[in-house]
C-alpha cells in the first residue's frame, strides 16, 4: 500500500488509481481521462477482506467486490440495505468487477462530459473537462457534475467511516468529509492519498432500504437514489430515529439527518412528511442525465423517501 | 383465397418442424465467422473524420499534415470521388463535398497500417467551415422561410413513382385517395382530429457497420460486407461508379450480427469505397464504432401525424384524412420509399369508404433516417391505434369491438384500390380477444388492457432467385443470396429445399452470398425472404427433384410421375419397398462426376401496371398486440403485466422462430415504446452510446403470450408469409391503450415515459377538481385525484 501511496503521490496529476476498472476505463475509451501511468491497487495485500463483529460493526476492504459484499453472510443479516444497494449498482458484470472503494471515489457524471471524443467535437471544453464553462447549466461558474453511486447514500445512512492510507499512515473520516461537493473532483483524496476501507458501526434494530429511480433494471446509473434507514417502534408508532441517504441529485452524495422539529413529533406521517420535505429541499437535480426531467426527480425525491419509509416499516413489521 | 395444396392432409417432415437452426451451434460457440473476423494480407485501416456542424458550408480542407504522418497510406475527400449514390432517389455522396448537412457527416477518410494511427491523422486535418442556419423539425423544415437542405433537389437522379419538390425540403411527396372524404367528413355525426409523435429509434445492432474494400488498376472492386443485401448494393455502386455491375462483386461476410433494417445502403461501406478508390490494390477495412452507429448510420424516421376521422353515432366509419411528415434527415436513403409505404397504410387496415392520406419525407439537418423493423409501421402504426381508442372512446364503444367492426376481410377493397385476400388480422384480434378476456376479467385499480393491431406491405413486386445444387452423395448446396442476419433465414430456406427435394433437413446447407457465385436476390428485407426467396428455392428444389426422378425413371423402368423422394431415397409411390438413394441414381448415370443444378426464379405479378413501388401487394404483414399494464399513480411508472403478440404467418415453417421473432418485436417495441430516445441540444447530441441510449435489456421483458395465427397464402411457399419485419409495431399503441384504461391518460408522444404520464394524471385531477369546484366550490380536491 505505501508503494502505491508513493507511487501516486511522485507521479501526482499523470497517475490514476485503477482496481475493478469499471469506472476508469470508460473514461479511458472516451478519452476523459488520458493519465500517464495507471496505478493498479488490485496485488496490494488485505485489502479484500470482510470482518464483522458484534461490537465493532463490519469493516470492508477498499478492494471487495459489490457481487462479494452482496453475497457476505454477515452483510446480507446484519446490513441487508448494503446488500440491496450493492446488487443495484450497474449490471452483474459491473458488480463482479466493481469494487466498493471503486464505487465510492467514482467520478461524478454528466451527460455533457460523458460523451465519446467525436460527440465532444461541436462543444467548448467544460470546467470537467479543464474549460471554462458548464453546459449542463449556461452561464454558471461552477462544474455541476452529478455524484451518481448507489453504495455512497446506502453508507452514509448507516454512518460509516472510510479509513484513508497516505503511505505513511492513514487516518479515518466519516464517508461525508470523502466528498469535496465539487463536480469536477468529488472527492477529496488528492494524489497518494488511496481509500483503504470501510467501517460501518454495529446495527441497532435499525432497518434499511435502498430505493432506486432509473430507466431501466439494470446497467443504469441511479437518476435518484434513496436510501432510508430507520428506527423504528417509537411512541405509537412513530420512528425513533431515521436518516436519508440522497444520491444522483447533487455534486456530491447527501446524507439528510432529522430536522429538530422531527423530535417533538409523534406522529409517523407527519415525521416521514418532515423527512421528505427535507431530503427534497436538499435536492438540486439538473438536466445533466439521459433521465427525466430536474422538475419530475425533484418531485420524486419526497415520493421515494415516503415510498422507502413504507417499505423499511414493512421490514420491520415482519421481521417481528 | 384458399389455398387448395393446404387442404390436403398433406405430412411434411421438415415444414412446421423446428429444427436447430443452422447458425445455432456456430454461434453459441463462439465458431461463426464475422466480418470482424475477416482479416487479409496487406489490408489497411480507415477511419473517417466528421462534421462537427449540422449545417455548413466547406470552405477548404487542408490533409497534407495528414498525409506526411508515418504509417498513413492515403486521405480521401469528397472531390476525389464527386459522384452520388442512393437507393430511389440519388442524393448521397460518399464524403461532403461543398456543404455538410449533419454534425456526424463524414468529410475525409483516412487510410493508415492500423485504426490508431488513422484516428490520430484525423485530428492533423484542418476543415474550414462557415456555419449555416440549420432546421431540425419536419414541419419546421416545410416553411417557405426555411434553410434549404439540397439545392440542386430537382436535378436529383431518382426512381419512377418518387416526387421530390424542387426548392423545397420535401424530397417526397405521396398522396393516395379513395372516395369522397369531404362528402365523408359531411355525413358524419362526430369528427375527431388527433396529432402523434415518434421520435428516433436506433437498430443497436450487436455487430457495427463495415466494409472491407478492393479496388484494383482497372477499376474492378471487391467488396466483403455486412451488407443486408448483396445485389442492390452492387447496383448502387456500379451505378455511382458509372461502371459495369460485372466489375463489382459484393460478398458477404458468412454472418451479420443483426439487421433490423440498419445494414442496408452504403454506410460503413462508403467510406471504404472512397478510400480504395483513390488507393488501389489495397484492401481497406472501415469498422464503425458504436458512436457512429448513433451519429452517422441510420435511425428510424422521427414523425409527425395528423388523424381526422368522421363517425356516426352508431360506430360507423365516414372517412378518415390523414397527413404524416417523415423526418429523413439529410440525405434521402429510403425515406421515400418509406413515406410511401407509411402513406399507404396511414389509415390503418380499416375498411373506410373514404380516404385521403398526404404523407411528405422532409429533409432536416440530422443523422439520416432509413429502413428500420417496420418500416414506417410503428409509427403510422402507433398514430392510427391511439387514434382508434380515442375514436372508440368518444362514442362510448369498445375499442376491441370498434377494430373488429372495420378490420380489413377477405374481399374488402384497400385504401390503395387492392381487393383484400388473405386477411388473418381479424383472426389476430380475436385470439388476443379470447386469451386476455376481454370484456371478461377486469384487472383491478390502476390497471388496465389494450389492444391494436397492424398492417404493413410488403415491398412488392421484386424478385428472387436461387440454385439448388445436388452432390455426387446427394447432399445439397442452396445458392441464394438471402443474408443471413439473425432472422433464420438459412434455416427455413433450408427446411424448404429439404421438404421439396425430398432430403433430410441436415443434408442441405445455404451457401454465403456472393454476387459472382450466388444468383439474384433483390433484398433481405421486407419480411419478403421467406415467401420470395422461399418460392424461388422451392422452385429450384422441384426443378432438381424432377432431374432425378427422371433419371431414375430410366434407370427403373419407370415413368418418373410414379416416382418421390424421401429421406434422399427414390422409390416408387406404390411399391415402398424397391429404392435407389440419389447418390446411386447420379452415380449410375455418371459415374463419379454427376450433378443436378436446379434454378428458381419468382416474381409476383401483379395486375395492376406497376413503375417501381407498387401500391397493390403480394401479401400484407398482420399483427396485433394487447398488453395489460398497471400504473403508479403517484410515480406515472407503467409495470407491464403481460404482453400478447400475434401474427398471421400464413403457415409457420418454422414455429419456434417465429415465436422467437414475436418475442424479440416485443423487445424492439418496449424500447421504442417507453425508454429509446435520441437527446438533442440544437445541433449537439448528447447520448451516442448504449449507457445512455436506453434499450431494453433482458430485465424489462414481459411475460409474453405468443400466438401464432396461419391464413395460408396462395402463392406462398406452403402458404408462408413473413413475420420478422412488424411484430415490434402495434405494441406501442396497445400500451398506450392499455394506460388509457387504467388512469384515464392518453400519451400523445413517444417514448411514454413516467413524468408525461404523471403530468397527464395531474391535468386530469386538476381538470376534474375546477370541474367539481366550479359545480361546487366548497369541494377541496385532491392532486392525486381524490382517492388515496
Amino acid at each position: 500500500m505505501s508503494e502505491a501511496c508513493k507511487t501516486a503521490f511522485g507521479e501526482g496529476p499523470k497517475a490514476q488509481i485503477i482496481a475493478g476498472g469499471t469506472d476508469i476505463l470508460p473514461a479511458l475509451k472516451y478519452r476523459l481521462k488520458t493519465p500517464g501511468i495507471l496505478i493498479d491497487i488490485s496485488s496490494v495485500p488485505d485489502l479484500d477482506t470482510i470482518t464483522y463483529s458484534e461490537q465493532e460493526g463490519l469493516t470492508v476492504g477498499a478492494l471487495v467486490t459489490l457481487r462479494r459484499l452482496a453475497a457476505h453472510k454477515d452483510v446480507r443479516e446484519k446490513y441487508p440495505l448494503l446488500t440491496q444497494a450493492a446488487l443495484s449498482v450497474g449490471s452483474a458484470q459491473l458488480q463482479a468487477m466493481g469494487t466498493i472503494g471503486g464505487n465510492l471515489c467514482q467520478d461524478a457524471c454528466c451527460i455533457y462530459y460523458n460523451l465519446p471524443s467525436v460527440s465532444r467535437q461541436g462543444l467548448d471544453p467544460c470546467f470537467k473537462l479543464g474549460g471554462g464553462r458548464c453546459h449542463a447549466v449556461q452561464g454558471s461558474k461552477i462544474c455541476h457534475a452529478t455524484y451518481s453511486g448507489d453504495m455512497a447514500p446506502a453508507l452514509l445512512a448507516l454512518r460509516a467511516c472510510v479509513t484513508i492510507a497516505d503511505g505513511t499512515g492513514e487516518n479515518t473520516i466519516p464517508l461525508n468529509e470523502l466528498y469535496s461537493g465539487r463536480g469536477e473532483a468529488p472527492h477529496v483524496l488528492e494524489p497518494g492519498r488511496i481509500l483503504k476501507g470501510i467501517q460501518v458501526p454495529p446495527p441497532f434494530h435499525n432497518v434499511g432500504i435502498y430505493v432506486k429511480m432509473r430507466i431501466r433494471k439494470s446497467i443504469d446509473y441511479p437518476l435518484l437514489g434513496v436510501a432510508v434507514n430507520l428506527l423504528p417502534n417509537g411512541k405509537d408508532g412513530a420512528l425513533k430515529d431515521i436518516l436519508v441517504g440522497l444520491t444522483g441529485v447533487e455534486k456530491s452524495p447527501l446524507l439528510i439527518t432529522p430536522p429538530d422539529e422531527i423530535k417533538d413529533t409523534y406522529e409517523l406521517e407527519k415525521q416521514t412528511e418532515i423527512m421528505a420535505q427535507a431530503a427534497r429541499s436538499k435536492a438540486h437535480p439538473i438536466a445533466n442525465t439521459s433521465g427525466y426531467s430536474p422538475r419530475y426527480r425533484r418531485e420524486m425525491v419526497s415520493v421515494y423517501v415516503r415510498q422507502g419509509v413504507l417499505q423499511a416499516l414493512e421490514i420491520a413489521a415482519g421481521r417481528g | 383465397m384458399a389455398n387448395t395444396d393446404l387442404d390436403s392432409v398433406e405430412q411434411y417432415d421438415a415444414i412446421g418442424t423446428s429444427p436447430d437452426r443452422s447458425d445455432a451451434k456456430s454461434k453459441a460457440t463462439g465458431r461463426a465467422v464475422f466480418i470482424e473476423d475477416m482479416h487479409f494480407r496487406g489490408m489497411l485501416y480507415g477511419k473517417v473524420l466528421r462534421s462537427k456542424f449540422a449545417h455548413a458550408r466547406i470552405l477548404s480542407i487542408d490533409t497534407a499534415r495528414a498525409e506526411k504522418m508515418p504509417g498513413v497510406r492515403g486521405v480521401v475527400t469528397g472531390a476525389d470521388i464527386p459522384v452520388l449514390h442512393g437507393e430511389a432517389l440519388k442524393d448521397d455522396c460518399f464524403l461532403a463535398r461543398d456543404k455538410v448537412r449533419y454534425r456526424g457527416e463524414g468529410v475525409a477518410a483516412v487510410a493508415a497500417v492500423d485504426e490508431e494511427t488513422a484516428e490520430e491523422a484525423l485530428s492533423l486535418i484542418d476543415v474550414c467551415y462557415e456555419e449555416l442556419p440549420a432546421v431540425f423539425d419536419p414541419e419546421e423544415a416545410i416553411k417557405p422561410e426555411a434553410p434549404l437542405i439540397h439545392e440542386q433537389l430537382g436535378a436529383y437522379r431518382h426512381a419512377p413513382g418518387i416526387e421530390p419538390i424542387s426548392g423545397t425540403n420535401i424530397c417526397n411527396y405521396f398522396h393516395l385517395e379513395k372516395g369522397d372524404v369531404d362528402k365523408g367528413f359531411a355525413e358524419a355525426d362526430l369528427i375527431i382530429e388527433d396529432k402523434f409523435t415518434t421520435g428516433m429509434q436506433q437498430h443497436c445492432t450487436l455487430e457495427t457497420h463495415c466494409g472491407i474494400c478492393l479496388i484494383d488498376d482497372d477499376n474492378r472492386l471487391t467488396l466483403w460486407a455486412t451488407n443486408d443485401s448483396p445485389y442492390r448494393t452492387r447496383k448502387e455502386i456500379a451505378d455511382a461508379l458509372k461502371i459495369p455491375q460485372i466489375n463489382v462483386r459484393v460478398i458477404c461476410a458468412p454472418y451479420i450480427g443483426g439487421n433490423f433494417g440498419g445494414k442496408g445502403g452504403l454506410k460503413a461501406e462508403a467510406a471504404a469505397i472512397a478510400l480504395a478508390w483513390k488507393i488501389r490494390n489495397k484492401p481497406i477495412r472501415v469498422l464503425f464504432t458504436r458512436e457512429e452507429e448513433f451519429t452517422s448510420a441510420i435511425v428510424r424516421h422521427p414523425s409527425v401525424i395528423y388523424l381526422k376521422t368522421g363517425v356516426k353515432k352508431d360506430g360507423a366509419i365516414t372517412a378518415r384524412a390523414v397527413r404524416m411528415y417523415f423526418a429523413t434527415g439529410a440525405y434521402a436513403e429510403k425515406g421515400p420509399t418509406i413515406t410511401r409505404f407509411g402513406g399507404v397504410s396511414g389509415a390503418g387496415p380499416y375498411n373506410i369508404p373514404n380516404v385521403k392520406i398526404e404523407a411528405s419525407c422532409v429533409y432536416t439537418n440530422r443523422q439520416l433516417s432509413g429502413a428500420m423493423r417496420g418500416y414506417s409501421g410503428p409509427q403510422a402504426a402507433w398514430a392510427y391505434e391511439s387514434h382508434m381508442d380515442n375514436v372508440a372512446c368518444k362514442l362510448g364503444i369498445d375499442p376491441l369491438e370498434f377494430r373488429l367492426r372495420h378490420v380489413y376481410t377477405d374481399g374488402d377493397t384497400h385504401a390503395s384500390g387492392q381487393e383484400i385476400y388473405s386477411e388473418g388480422l381479424k383472426e389476430c384480434l380475436e385470439k388476443i380477444g379470447e386469451r386476455m378476456e376481454w370484456g371478461k376479467k377486469s384487472l383491478g385499480r390502476n390497471r388496465g388492457k389494450g389492444v391494436a393491431c397492424m398492417e404493413r406491405a410488403v415491398k412488392t413486386p421484386f424478385g428472387s432467385a436461387a440454385f439448388v445444387k445436388v452432390n455426387e452423395d446427394g447432399t445439397v448446396d442452396l445458392l441464394s443470396s438471402t443474408t443471413e442476419v439473425g432472422q433464420g433465414a438459412d434455416t427455413v430456406l433450408c427446411q424448404i429445399v429439404a421438404e421439396e427435394l425430398g432430403v433430410p433437413f441436415d443434408w442441405v446447407k445455404k451457401a454465403t452470398p456472393d454476387t459472382s457465385t450466388t444468383p439474384y436476390d433483390t433484398s433481405t428485407t421486407s419480411s419478403r425472404s421467406t415467401f420470395h426467396m422461399g418460392n424461388a428455392a422451392k422452385a429450384a428444389a422441384a426443378d432438381a427433384k424432377g432431374q432425378i426422378l427422371k433419371l431414375a425413371a430410366e434407370l427403373l423402368k419407370t415413368n418418373a410421375d410414379d416416382l418421390a423422394i424421401k429421406g434422399g431415397n427414390v422409390y416408387l409411390k406404390d411399391n415402398g419397398g424397391s429404392s435407389l438413394s440419389i447418390a446411386q441414381v447420379l452415380g449410375k448415370h455418371f459415374g463419379h462426376s454427376a450433378t443436378v443444378l436446379g434454378r428458381g426464379f419468382y416474381y409476383p405479378h401483379l395486375e395492376v401496371p406497376v413503375e417501381y413501388f407498387s401500391t397493390h401487394m403480394i401479401f400484407w404483414l398482420l399483427g396485433a398486440h394487447g398488453v395489460e399494464v398497471e400504473v403508479n399513480r403517484q410515480t406515472g411508472e407503467v409495470k407491464i403485466l403481460k404482453v400478447y403478440a400475434a401474427m398471421d404467418v400464413g403457415k409457420a415453417l418454422h414455429p419456434s422462430n417465429c415465436t422467437a421473432q414475436l418475442e424479440g418485436g416485443v423487445s424492439m417495441g418496449l424500447g421504442f415504446a417507453l425508454y429509446e430516445n435520441f437527446i438533442f441540444r440544437g445541433g449537439d447530441f448528447l447520448n451516442p452510446s448504449l449507457l445512455d441510449y436506453k434499450i431494453p435489456t433482458a430485465l424489462e421483458m414481459p411475460e409474453i403470450e405468443p400466438i401464432i395465427v396461419e391464413c395460408a397464402h396462395e402463392e406462398g411457399p406452403y402458404g408462408a408469409k413473413g413475420i420478422g419485419e412488424t411484430t415490434n409495431v402495434s405494441l406501442p399503441p396497445a400500451l398506450a391503450n392499455a394506460i388509457y384504461d387504467a388512469v384515464g391518460v392518453r400519451i400523445h408522444e413517444l417514448p411514454i415515459t413516467p413524468e408525461k404520464i404523471l403530468y397527464a394524471l395531474k391535468q386530469v385531477s386538476e381538470k376534474k377538481t375546477q370541474q367539481r369546484a366550479d359545480a361546487d366550490p366548497a369541494t377541496v380536491g385532491n392532486p392525486f385525484g381524490g382517492k388515496k
